[in-house]
């Protein structure tokens, strides 16, 4: 039996006024969703508290687990929360250049598919946490994107 | 962005009321969840699917996910299923030599202590995702300590 080995990934949802933020990233013409890798010695909430505070200077807690997505290619798992802001205001930094609050009715240009079905999957409002095995492009290549 | 390097595990619950089903283990004396590991270009519910036919003989469909168990010392990602059994009979293996269906307050003294927290998780709060780091001992120390009480 072989095992694979996976990436682990955390995404928040952080929402105002019914919109999800999204962040432009410094180095690609890209907005998603504030998140990142798992090192091996932390724990999922505190993956997603340091990521969000890195990406956008907000203190956040974690409410709910939306969706786990296995992204087949890459073989990363990723999950998303729906994260509660508690202090801090945006701040752009080294990986983030600018902000946009969006909904599942308009989306900026340059967002990855994948990350729009999470999103999408967040408005859906679902009692239970999505599962899902995503198996599209890399976005770099889905978009076309060059540094 | 540093990114730290997993295994995934799935595990299966079975439920008839306030009960739910274990194996016990043909390697040590101990009660087990059906689960196991994450093969090389599985999805995880085919995971979940294969594993639970494996160690019990029934076939089954995820209700949902109960529980994301990251073992910190193991670096393994857990998640657990309430599933729903469509077909399929209880049938020993090379995994399982007897199942039984406990009560979740009454969970035999043998059951490695991982799934016992995994299982009162679910019973105690069932409308709520468990998000839980557990740092205990790797299973196998932790059967052969349960194995030398038993003895």
């Amino acid at each position: 039996m072989k095992r694979d080995i996976f990436k682990v990934a955390v995404r928040a949802i952080i929402v105002k006024n019914k919109k999800v933020l999204l962040l432009h990233r410094r180095d690609y013409d890209l907005w998603e969703l504030p998140g990142g890798g798992m090192d091996n010695n932390e724990t999922i909430k505190h993956a997603i508290k340091r990521e969000v505070k890195e990406e956008t200077n907000l203190t956040v807690k974690p409410l709910k687990l939306i969706g786990v997505y296995h992204n087949y290619r890459d073989k990363i798992i990723i999950f998303t929360f729906l994260v509660k802001i508690l202090s801090g205001r945006l701040k752009k930094n080294d990986e983030a250049d600018n902000f946009i609050w969006c909904d599942d009715r308009k989306f900026p240009k340059n967002v990855s598919s994948k990350n729009k079905q999470r999103i999408l999957d967040y408005y859906k409002n679902k009692k239970e946490a999505i599962i899902k095995t995503q198996r599209g492009k890399r976005v770099i290549e889905e978009l076309g994107l060059k540094k | 962005m540093s990114y730290g390097k997993y295994k995934v595990a799935v595990a299966g619950l079975i439920t008839k009321g306030e009960k739910v089903l274990l194996h016990h283990r043909t390697d040590y004396d101990a009660w087990d969840l059906p689960s196991g590991g994450m093969e090389a270009g599985e999805t995880i519910i085919q995971t979940l699917k294969r594993e639970v036919r494996e160690e019990t003989g029934l076939k089954v469909e995820p209700k949902k996910l109960i529980g994301v168990y990251h073992n910190f010392k193991r670096d393994v990602i857990v998640f657990i299923f309430l599933v729903k059994v469509i077909s399929g009979k209880l049938t020993k293996n090379k995994e399982a030599d007897d199942f039984g269906y406990f009560l979740y307050k009454k969970l035999p003294r043998n059951i490695i202590p991982k799934h016992r927290e995994r299982i009162l998780n679910y019973f105690n709060n069932r409308k709520k995702v468990a998000i839980v780091t557990q740092r205990s001992w790797p299973s196998i120390k932790t059967l052969k300590k349960i194995n030398k009480i038993n003895k």
